[in-house]
C-alpha cells in the first residue's frame, strides 16, 4: 500500500472526524443536560440539509449563506420539540425518552421521503469541484471548509462551556441535576436552551456539509450512529474525549475502508463501540 | 384483575382470541391471508421481544441478530446438509439463545450508565448486518434462495393458509408462555429487576442471571420467527433479516400496544400492521413512506399521551368508568 494513499486516507479521515466530533458534541450537550439519548439526532442534521437544498432550489442561495439562517430555524424546532414532546416524556424515565426519539426518526425520515422522494441529491456550493492540494494530498474544498468550521464551532462551544455563566450552569446540571437545582439554577430554562443550541448546531453543520454528503432522507440514522460511537468512545460528557474520539473514528473509518474494503471498513466503528462499552464503559479518556 | 388466580382470567381470553384467529383464513377474503401472516409474524416477534425488552425492562435493539440466526442457521443446514428446517429452527433457536445469553452476560456484568445496553446491542446488530452482507458463506448481499421442494416435511407449503396456521401455532406458544410466566416466580423476578434493580438485588435475586435468562428465552423465540419468515419468503437476505428496520418496527408496535404487558405486544401489531399494509397498498404509490410516517406519529403520540401504551390506556378508561358508575374496583 503506497504511503501517499494512506496519507490521503488519513487526512481525509481527520477532516471527516472533525465533523463527526461536532455532531457528537451537540449530542453530548443534549445527553448530559437533558438525559436524552436522541436517536433522531442525525435526522435533525438531515432536516437542515434539506432546508439548505430547498433554499438553494427556491432562491439559488449558496448553502454557506443559508447556514446562519438554519441555525435559528433548527434551534426553534429543537426548543419546540423539547418543551412539547421530550420534557413531559422524560419525566417517565430515560427509556421513554429514547423510545420517543425512535418515533421521531420515523416521522422525520418519512416526512422528507414523502415531500422530496427517496433519490440521492447533491447541492452545489461555490466551492464544489474545487480541490486543495497540500503535500501531495488532494482534498475536496467543501470537506476542508466543513472541517475547519466544525473545529471553530467546537472551540466556540468549549469556550462557552468553560467561560460563561450559561456554560457553568450546563456543566453543573451535567454533574448533578438535583444539586444544581438546589443552587438555584433554572434547570428547565437551561435544558431548553441547551437542547435548542444542540439542534441549532446541527442546523449549521448540516448546511456546511451538505456539499460533502449526498442528501437522502434515510441518512439520518447513519449520522446518529457515528455520533453515538464518538460520544461513547470519548466518554459520555467528556468534551476533549469527543473531539479526540471524532478524529480517531474518522481516521479508523477512512483508513479501514481503504485497507479492508467498504463493508469491512464500515464495521470498524461498531467494533470499537462494542469493545469500548464492554471494557472501558466510561470511555477511553473517562475516569474508571 | 386480582392477583389470586390470574391464569384463570387470562387463559380463556387467550383461547378465545386464538380460536377466532383459526377461522380467519376460512371466513376472510383470500387476499387477506398474506397480510394476516405478516401481522401474526410481527405479533409473534413483538411478544418474543417483550420478554426481555418489556417484562425484564432491558431495552435490546439487537434482536435482528436473533432473527438472522434463526433464518440463516435453518437455511444453511437445509442447503448444505439437507436438514429439514423443522429441526433447523431449533438449531437456530439454540444458536440465538447462546448468543443472547452471551451478549447479556458481556454487557450487563457491570453497572453501566443508563441505556448502554441499548447501545451495545444496537452496535452488535449493525455488526451482524454488515457481517451478513459481507460473508460469502451467508450469501453476502445477494442472500440465499431455498430450493423449491414444496413438501411439508421440508417446511414448505403450497397454500398460504398453511403458513398462516404455522405462525398462529408459534404465536399461541409464545402467548401461552407469556401468560404462564408473567405471574410465576420467574416473571415476578423479571418485573422486579425492571422496576427496581437495587431492591431486587437487596432481596437476594440474582439479577444478572435473570437478565441472561430473559435474553436467552427471548432470543430463542425470536429465532423461530426468523426461520418461519425465511421459509415463508423462500429467501434470506441481509436487509430484511439482519437490518435494523425490522427490530425498530417490532419495538415500535410493542411500545404502542403497551410494552411489558401481556396483551400490548399482541394489540399493537394487530392494529398497526394491517393499517400499515392498507395505507401502503392504497396510497403507497403516490406517497412512499406514508405508513411509516403514520407509525412514527402514533408512536410519538402514544408515548407522549399514554405512556403505558394502548393497553394501559384501556385500563385507565375502564377504571374511570367504574369510578363514574360508583363501582370502585381494587
Amino acid at each position: 500500500m503506497p504511503i501517499d494513499i494512506i496519507a490521503q486516507a488519513t487526512v481525509q479521515g481527520l477532516l471527516m472526524g472533525a465533523i463527526y466530533a461536532l455532531v457528537a458534541l451537540s449530542m453530548t450537550l443534549i445527553f448530559s443536560t437533558c438525559g436524552l439519548l436522541n436517536f433522531a439526532h442525525g435526522d435533525f442534521m438531515v432536516l437542515s440539509m434539506f432546508g439548505a437544498m430547498l433554499l438553494f432550489e427556491l432562491t439559488g442561495a449558496d448553502p454557506y449563506l443559508s447556514a446562519p439562517l438554519l441555525f435559528p430555524a433548527l434551534a426553534a424546532i429543537g426548543a419546540l420539540t423539547f418543551t412539547r414532546l421530550v420534557r413531559p416524556v422524560l419525566a417517565g424515565g430515560h427509556l421513554a425518552g429514547a423510545q420517543l426519539t425512535l418515533g421521531l426518526v420515523f416521522v422525520q425520515q418519512n416526512m422528507l421521503l414523502m415531500l422530496f422522494g427517496g433519490d440521492q441529491r447533491s447541492v452545489p456550493t461555490f466551492l464544489s469541484n474545487r480541490h486543495l492540494e497540500f503535500l501531495g494530498v488532494i482534498l475536496p474544498m467543501p470537506l476542508v471548509v466543513g472541517a475547519v468550521c466544525a473545529v471553530a464551532l467546537s472551540i466556540l462551544l468549549y469556550a462557552m462551556l468553560m467561560g460563561t455563566d450559561f456554560g457553568r450552569q450546563i456543566r453543573a446540571i451535567a454533574q448533578n441535576g438535583n444539586a444544581a437545582a438546589l443552587m438555584g439554577i433554572p434547570i428547565r430554562r437551561v435544558q431548553t436552551l441547551a437542547f435548542a443550541l444542540g439542534i441549532g448546531l446541527l442546523g449549521i453543520t448540516g448546511a456546511l456539509t451538505v456539499a460533502q454528503f449526498s442528501v437522502t432522507p434515510s441518512s439520518g440514522l447513519d449520522f446518529t450512529l457515528v455520533a453515538l460511537i464518538v460520544m461513547v468512545f470519548g466518554g459520555i460528557g467528556h468534551f476533549i474525549g469527543s473531539l479526540v474520539g471524532g478524529l480517531a473514528i474518522g481516521v479508523a473509518e477512512g483508513v479501514g475502508s481503504l485497507m479492508l474494503g467498504g463493508t469491512a471498513g464500515a464495521m470498524i466503528p461498531y467494533l470499537i463501540l462494542v469493545l469500548v462499552l464492554l471494557f472501558r464503559p466510561h470511555g477511553l479518556l473517562g475516569e474508571r | 384483575m386480582t392477583a389470586a388466580d390470574p391464569l384463570r382470567h387470562r387463559l380463556p381470553a387467550a383461547v378465545l382470541v386464538l380460536i377466532a384467529a383459526t377461522l380467519l383464513p376460512i371466513l376472510g377474503p383470500g387476499s387477506w391471508v398474506n397480510t394476516a401472516i405478516i401481522t401474526l409474524l410481527f405479533a409473534y416477534l413483538c411478544l418474543s421481544w417483550n420478554i426481555v425488552g418489556g417484562i425484564a425492562g432491558q431495552f435490546c435493539i439487537g434482536h435482528s441478530l436473533f432473527v438472522a440466526a434463526g433464518a440463516y442457521t435453518s437455511t444453511l443446514l437445509s442447503l448444505t446438509f439437507g436438514v429439514t428446517p423443522w429441526i433447523g429452527m431449533f438449531a437456530g433457536g439454540a444458536v440465538a439463545a447462546l448468543m443472547g445469553v452471551g451478549i447479556a452476560w458481556l454487557s450487563l456484568r457491570y453497572e453501566l450508565p443508563p441505556l448502554s445496553f441499548a447501545l451495545v446491542t444496537l452496535a452488535l446488530g449493525m455488526l451482524g448486518y454488515l457481517l451478513a452482507s459481507t460473508l460469502d458463506v451467508l450469501g453476502a448481499s445477494r442472500g440465499l434462495s431455498l430450493p423449491i421442494r414444496g413438501t411439508p416435511a421440508m417446511y414448505q407449503f403450497r397454500s398460504d393458509s398453511t403458513y398462516y396456521y404455522v405462525i398462529l401455532a408459534h404465536l399461541a406458544a409464545v402467548l401461552l408462555f407469556t401468560i404462564a410466566v408473567y405471574d410465576s416466580r420467574l416473571g415476578l423476578y423479571l418485573r422486579g429487576v425492571r422496576d427496581n434493580e437495587r431492591a431486587s438485588l437487596g432481596v437476594g435475586i440474582h439479577v444478572l442471571r435473570y437478565k441472561m435468562a430473559a435474553m436467552g428465552i427471548s432470543a430463542f423465540f425470536t429465532a423461530l420467527g426468523g426461520t418461519f419468515y425465511a421459509q415463508y419468503l423462500q429467501f434470506v437476505e441481509p436487509h430484511t433479516f439482519a437490518g435494523l428496520t425490522l427490530v425498530i418496527e417490532v419495538i415500535l408496535f410493542t411500545v404502542v400496544g403497551g410494552s411489558g404487558t401481556i396483551w400490548g405486544p399482541l394489540v399493537g401489531p394487530l392494529l398497526l400492521v394491517p393499517l400499515g399494509e392498507a395505507l401502503r397498498s392504497n396510497l403507497g404509490d403516490q406517497t412512499p413512506g406514508l405508513h411509516l410516517f403514520v407509525y412514527g406519529v402514533l408512536l410519538v403520540a402514544v408515548i407522549r399521551f399514554a405512556p403505558q401504551g394502548l393497553v394501559g390506556l384501556a385500563g385507565q378508561v375502564k377504571s374511570r368508568i367504574h369510578i363514574v358508575l360508583g363501582r370502585v374496583t381494587p
